[in-house]
């Protein structure tokens, strides 16, 4: 079953990606959210098993570049995959995402079946 | 300056006002419709030194203001207002909300600003800055939002569900 952090300073993204969840009958056990990049790592401090992570790029006190970053010096991309869930679609910024360790990008706005779709390789 | 940066620069500055706010129509479009749920109406736009003006064309006095600033080659920012109707469209969109449900006035902001971001990364994307380099800040979401930009570049008034939005851009003067 999934255990997944959401980390977005909007909480009205987070609700949307909630909902498209939801929508898409992904199987989620535990859905924990997160406002920052600070706030991410906390949380899986205290929630070691964690196995996938959606972001924003685009947040106060640690973005979510430097969050993948940061979780990459621990755990490898097979072991906690991360999507980027973000506004700022620019190729250089989707490059940077990638080469930091992210798996994947999806751009908003989205519909359902884009989000669901770059979901997929990732949850059980 | 690099080559890239040439690009770049030549890249925005082909695009005169009116280019720049028709690609603002098609983020808005595609931000309404792919997220919100509605086709907003298309009830006014300008594309000088004259604000839209929502309460003037729909009789809805501006409520909530968010500001999404972007900074590369030009600076600016893209400013979403609405009223109290406009505002709880959006909301109630973003969020799959009926009428019945209840919406706090920290949702409405949030909702705004999230609504606010997207149009300005889509903007960036599809006419600013599409091989990256601009900046964008986090959203700035009030009552009113001082804005710190003096050329109004052009401005579009939508009727959504009960309410209105408009949307404008503003370009730094001195870029």
């Amino acid at each position: 079953m999934n255990k997944l952090l959401i980390v977005d300073d909007s909480s009205t993204m987070r609700k949307i990606i909630m909902r498209v969840l939801r929508q898409a009958e992904i199987p989620v056990e535990t859905i924990l959210e997160a406002s920052n990049g600070i706030e991410a790592l906390e949380a899986l401090t205290a929630n070691p098993d964690v196995n996938l992570i959606l972001s924003d790029v685009n947040m106060p006190e640690m973005n979510g570049i430097d969050l993948v970053k940061k979780v990459r010096e621990s755990k490898p991309k097979d072991e906690l995959p991360i999507i980027m869930v973000t506004t700022e679609g620019g190729d250089s910024m989707r490059e940077q995402a990638i080469q930091g360790g992210a798996n994947g990008y999806v751009c908003k706005p989205f519909t359902p079946d884009t989000f669901s779709e770059a979901l997929k390789p990732y949850v059980d | 300056m690099s080559t890239e940066e040439n690009r770049a620069e030549d890249s925005v500055g082909q695009l005169n006002e009116a280019d720049l706010l028709e690609v603002l129509k098609e983020s808005a479009d595609e931000v309404f419709l792919t997220m919100i749920g509605l086709v907003g109406v298309l009830v006014d736009e300008s594309c000088d030194d004259d604000a839209v003006d929502i309460e003037k064309s729909e009789g809805e006095r501006v409520e909530y203001e968010a500001v999404v600033s972007f900074s590369g080659q030009r600076s600016g920012a893209v400013i979403l207002r609405a009223g109290v109707e406009g505002a709880l469209d959006i909301t109630r969109g973003l969020l799959m909300l009926g009428e019945e449900d209840a919406v706090e006035d920290e949702e409405i902001m949030d909702a705004l600003g999230e609504c606010a971001n997207m149009l300005t990364g889509s903007l960036k994307c599809k006419a600013l800055d599409p091989s990256g380099g601009f900046t964008l800040s986090t959203p700035n979401i009030g009552k009113s939002v001082v804005v710190d930009y003096d050329n109004h570049l052009g401005g579009l008034v939508y009727r959504l569900e009960k309410g209105c939005t408009s949307v404008e851009i503003w370009l730094d003067e001195a870029a």
